[in-house]
């Protein structure tokens, strides 16, 4: 159920997320690492943790497989970054 | 709602506050608006049990037949390895008895020319001792 919710994250969330918790990197190692601003990166973990409690919450209530859920993507970090 | 201005000011404040992304004056204006606010909690405790259940991911299990396959090629490539050493040091062997009649050849024509030349020096030496009156008939024939 996890992996999926993951794997349904847009790209650059899922990187995000991955860097901050399994690689333990900071906003500035994420932003360094990814080419972003650190206010870039804040709003990127922002939106994958907020997609990701939407798409565990019903597994978090009833423990049901996550549905289908419309994301935030990060199109507006993506311009950020450029 | 993908546009970047929608990003929640909370949402992102609490996901930095969770991070241990703020700083001290911020952190403590989270923790006074958290202590005041039972929805601000609530939010707070979602996205962190969310975040949480990523611990849950299982390590990805290495597939048991590419453990199998790969074990096998590295056991086939040592006992190829092994072969290799073994029919070099075959060929070593083999080919320093191939070298064999060319060393006894040498050998003996060493042998035959240490001989021939001894005899030869034996003769003059010999030669030189005799008297003049023989010396110079041997040296005539």
């Amino acid at each position: 159920m996890v992996k999926q919710a993951v794997q349904a994250l847009a790209e650059r969330q899922r990187i995000a997320l991955t860097l901050s918790k399994f690689e333990g990197l900071s906003y500035q190692e994420i932003a360094d690492t990814m080419g972003m601003s650190v206010k870039a990166v804040k709003s990127l973990l922002s939106r994958a943790r907020v997609n990701l409690k939407l798409l565990l919450q019903p597994y978090m209530d009833i423990g049901a497989p996550p549905t289908a859920v419309e994301l935030d993507d990060d199109e507006a970090e993506q311009g950020e970054s450029e | 709602m993908n546009d970047y201005n929608s990003v929640d000011e909370d949402d992102e404040l609490l996901t930095a506050y969770l991070d241990g992304e703020l700083n001290d004056q911020e952190r403590r204006a989270v923790q006074h608006r958290l202590a005041d606010d039972a929805k601000l909690r609530q939010r707070l405790a979602e996205l962190q049990r969310a975040w949480d259940l990523l611990d849950e991911l299982p390590d990805t299990p290495v597939n048991q037949e590419f453990t199998k396959s790969t074990l096998e090629l590295v056991v086939q490539r040592v006992e190829k390895d092994v072969k290799q050493v073994s029919v070099t040091r075959d060929g070593i062997r083999l080919g320093w008895l191939r070298g064999m009649p060319l060393i006894v050849v040498l050998c003996g024509a060493g042998l035959f020319a240490g001989v021939a030349g001894g005899s030869v020096w034996r003769w003059n030496n010999n030669r030189s001792k005799l008297p003049t009156w023989m010396s110079s008939q041997t040296s005539r024939d």
